[in-house]
């Protein structure tokens, strides 16, 4: 017997029964498989006793098949690196770094007796059982199960503890809780590729994040729209969409266009400001020296800008309201000289070239109910009538009269003789473009 | 004879699915829920998704996954509220993919992709599906290609799609019903983009590891014209370039895992904004970076909790402030985010989980002007419900 071979006659061993290709161990007392110290590595052979903290190692083509003294067989498949890490009457733990084992384990009777198989991965305790274990060079481990139970978990204890039974497969990834067993009937055997159900998860998983990347995109644009008020709910609880636009017809003027969509109305307002000189690029400075007067009020000294005449029209496409403001010089109040109503397409003059051709009483409300609600209500054939509503843009009205900062100003012109939608025309805009466009 | 070539052509592209296996993959989510909006009640309801794989496996290395995604949601979540939003009532979305997968060795693997999802939105009491606004559908291409150990990560992904996204509902009012005197394009919410992404994972050690995404957007818009500082629209077409960055470390301590999640994202397009009703011209209306980071813990095995907050600030390069009358002012527009989110599952079965989340959002802006939008508000919803995986 070779001196640091030889076996007790009373401690457990495993006898070597079948050797093919090189196959080859040590028995150098190496604490772990992948730090072998320079021992002597001797050749497998059949009919060898190993003990525990023997370490075997099979090449490319190699393979070696043990029985324990339970009764149990482990068969070494090649490429493989494995140290039995405790052989007793009681336990055995086997510390593979990687390669294939595949074992046939006798049910242990003994509640206390255990089989486990170690890996980089991950631990799997068997109890009476068939099964594989292969671990690859990332220490990615592979249990198949084909008879019994197999329970694993992943080494750092992470996830839970899964049970495999007979006919599926478990895969551990080292640092990650491991997925449920699959049914190993659509898997082949180790060496093969094999796509397992929880590959197709992962490729599902990685579909929804990148489609919720990609969907986010489309949403941003949507909620700039909101941003940007171009869709909001009007006071009657209807989702208004307002686009607002701004053209230079001539050099001395621009025109304020507001665009308001319902679902079964459409709704257009319209402001052409024409100014006493040419406008610059910039229409934020004339603005500001031009509207600094309201309509009533005049300057002391000629503005740079000022503007000379207001031209308004709002119009459901039916039926529509058009004024004229004109102010004849810096130091004149503003005031309407034209006003029509047409109803239908047919012009009710109301006011003309500064004569009133119509004459009417008109009943104000301010803040009514003591909220931002204004109206004016005439006895304009028709029973014309004018509501300004100042809400937020969830349609609430302003909770306090005369104080409509910070919100927006739907008006609402209405006659019995309008054959548009629901006998009205009904425009959200910005308050103070009614201001500036002398409707207050 | 036309029907009996395609029954004959039928049969031939049946024959490889008859020579295939086929194994159904998937996971069902069925929850119920509420949602609130600065302390009022917003909706409940009840929420839905199913994610249906087929996968028809034609060999040990070729694996084709026809899948649909549905999902509908009664209750909205706390990114449904921004702003506001309560033009929401309810959504849902049709995804329909076609993945075929290429496991070219067991550290590679290629894939083809390739679907079309439609998502709809009923926004108000008076809108039906397929009658949303902001409907939109979007067909993607692409291509992926996934290694282990490569650049310096365990596993790398990288991907290149194409995407077309149209909205069907959508089309501007001066275009459909006032194309006098305005021309800002009709189907201006339209795109058409490409998606570049790369992902990383790295285990640094035993017990802890790194994900890293890297997404890059290019997005045009085919119909959306330019507008100039007169408040006019040129003949130039939109275009935007989005880069984002997300990075995800954990670590584990046993059964408890404790992580941090940093994010980043820079969002540049040439186009601007013409406020008519100020005027005022807004250059680099829709620039902004964005960042974000916060800590991620989890426990449990069975019993699993997870709990999660996030702080984030997004800064607008051009975007101005508007005081609550509505006058602009030279600062820029910044917003700052808290989101706080809380989970629980319990596992019932092999297959199914009950499961529990709790969120909650809130803004901090230095945007005043809130007449058409909510800028600062403080939103929250819960949901609990079942998850069953097949």
């Amino acid at each position: 017997m070779s001196a640091g071979l030889a076996v007790s006659a009373f401690a457990a061993s495993a006898i070597v029964t079948d050797v093919g290709g090189k196959a080859e161990y040590s028995r150098s007392g190496a604490e772990s498989v992948s730090e072998p110290l320079p021992a002597l590595w001797t050749l497998l052979t059949k009919g060898l006793y190993l003990q525990e903290n023997d370490v075997i190692k099979t090449g490319p083509g190699g393979k070696a098949s043990l029985v324990l003294d339970t009764g149990s067989q482990v068969d070494i498949g090649p490429s493989t690196d494995v140290r039995i890490a405790k052989l007793s009457d009681t336990d055995t733990l086997l510390d593979m770094a990687m390669g294939e084992l595949t074992n046939k384990i006798e049910k242990l009777k003994e509640e206390n007796v255990s089989f486990a198989v170690k890996t980089p991965a991950s631990v799997c305790a068997v109890r009476g059982t068939k099964f594989s274990v292969i671990v690859d060079k990332s220490g990615k481990t592979r249990v198949n199960v084909f008879a019994g139970v197999v329970s694993a978990r992943e080494i750092s204890g992470i996830g839970e503890e899964i049970y495999i039974r007979q006919n599926q497969f478990l895969e551990i990834l080292p640092g990650i809780a491991p997925e449920q067993a699959a049914d190993l009937s659509f898997a082949p055997t180790a060496r093969e590729v094999l796509m397992t159900k929880a590959e197709f998860m992962n490729e599902v998983r990685m579909d929804m994040t990148k489609e919720q990347v990609q969907a986010a995109a489309a949403t941003e644009i949507k909620n700039a729209e909101y941003e940007q008020g171009k869709t909001m709910v009007d006071y009657f609880g209807k989702r208004v969409r307002i686009e607002e636009y701004i053209v230079r017809p001539q050099s001395d003027q621009f025109k304020f266009v507001a665009l308001n969509e319902r679902d079964n109305r459409f709704d257009y307002f319209t402001w052409l400001a024409t100014f006493n000189t040419d406008l610059p690029a910039d229409l934020s400075v004339a603005n500001q020296i031009a509207f600094e007067k309201t309509d009533n009020q005049v300057w002391t000294a000629a503005p740079d800008y000022w503007v000379k005449q207001h031209d308004c029209a709002a119009s459901n496409t039916v039926d529509s309201v058009e004024w004229t403001k004109k102010r004849t010089n810096w130091d004149a109040a503003a005031s309407v000289t034209d006003w029509s109503i047409y109803e239908n397409g047919v012009e009710r003059a109301i006011r003309q070239d500064g004569a009133t051709l119509v004459a009417f009483n008109y009943t104000e409300q301010i803040g009514i109910g003591g909220k931002g609600h204004d109206s004016y209500t005439s006895d304009i054939p028709g029973n014309y009538k004018e509501d300004y509503y100042f809400i937020d843009d969830e349609g609430q009205l302003a909770t306090a009269a005369n104080s409509y900062s910070g919100y927006n100003e739907e008006f609402v012109f209405s006659s019995n003789n309008f054959g548009g939608v629901d006998g009205k025309i009904d425009i959200v805009v910005e308050p103070s473009i009614f201001e500036q466009a002398g409707m207050r | 004879m036309k029907k009996t070539l395609i029954v004959a052509a039928a049969c031939v592209l049946l024959i490889p699915l008859y020579a295939a296996e086929i194994i159904p993959v998937g996971e069902i989510n069925l929850t119920g829920g509420a949602s609130f909006f600065e302390g009022e009640s917003s909706a409940s309801g009840g929420n839905f998704n199913i994610a249906a794989v087929p996968a028809v496996k034609f060999s040990e290395s070729v694996v084709l996954l026809p899948g649909y995604y549905g999902n509908y949601r009664g209750s909205k979540s706390v990114y449904e509220l921004l702003g506001g939003g309560t033009l929401y009532q309810d959504s849902m979305s049709h995804n329909f993919t076609l993945r075929l997968v290429n496991k070219l060795s067991p550290e590679h693997k290629f894939k083809l992709k390739t679907g079309y999802v439609f998502n709809y939105f009923r926004e108000t009491t008076d809108e039906d599906w397929g009658e949303g606004l902001f409907d939109f559908e979007k067909f993607t291409l692409g291509i992926e290609n996934e290694t282990q150990n490569c650049m310096g990560m365990d596993k790398f992904i990288g991907s290149f799609d194409i995407m077309k996204v149209k909205f069907p509902e959508y089309a501007s009012l001066a275009s459909a019903l006032y194309g006098q005197e305005v021309f800002p394009g009709t189907n201006i919410l339209d795109f058409s983009g490409v998606n570049i992404y790369f992902r990383g994972l790295k285990k640094l050690n035993p017990k802890s590891i790194v994900d890293v995404n890297l997404n890059f957007m290019l997005k045009d818009f085919p119909d959306q014209n330019l507008i100039d500082p007169q408040g006019e629209y040129t003949l130039t077409k939109r275009n935007d370039r989005t880069s984002s960055l997300d990075m995800v470390y954990s670590r584990l301590f046993g059964s408890f895992s404790a992580g941090l999640t940093l994010g980043a994202v820079v969002n540049r397009s040439n186009q601007d904004h013409f406020d008519a009703a100020a005027p005022k011209f807004v250059d680099n209306y829709y620039d902004y970076n964005s960042y974000s980071a916060g800590p991620v813990v989890s426990f449990g095995n069975k019993f699993q909790v997870s709990c999660a907050y996030k702080y984030g600030i997004k800064n607008y390069e051009g975007r101005l402030t508007q005081k609550a009358n509505s006058d602009y002012t030279s600062s820029k527009v910044q917003n700052k985010t808290h989101f706080v989110s809380l989970g629980s599952s319990y596992r019932l079965s092999r297959k199914l989980k009950a499961k529990v989340s709790a969120n909650y959002f809130t803004q901090d802006s230095n945007q005043d002007y809130e007449a058409v939008y909510k800028y600062n508000y403080d939103t929250y919803n819960f949901d609990a419900g079942v998850v069953y995986e097949f």
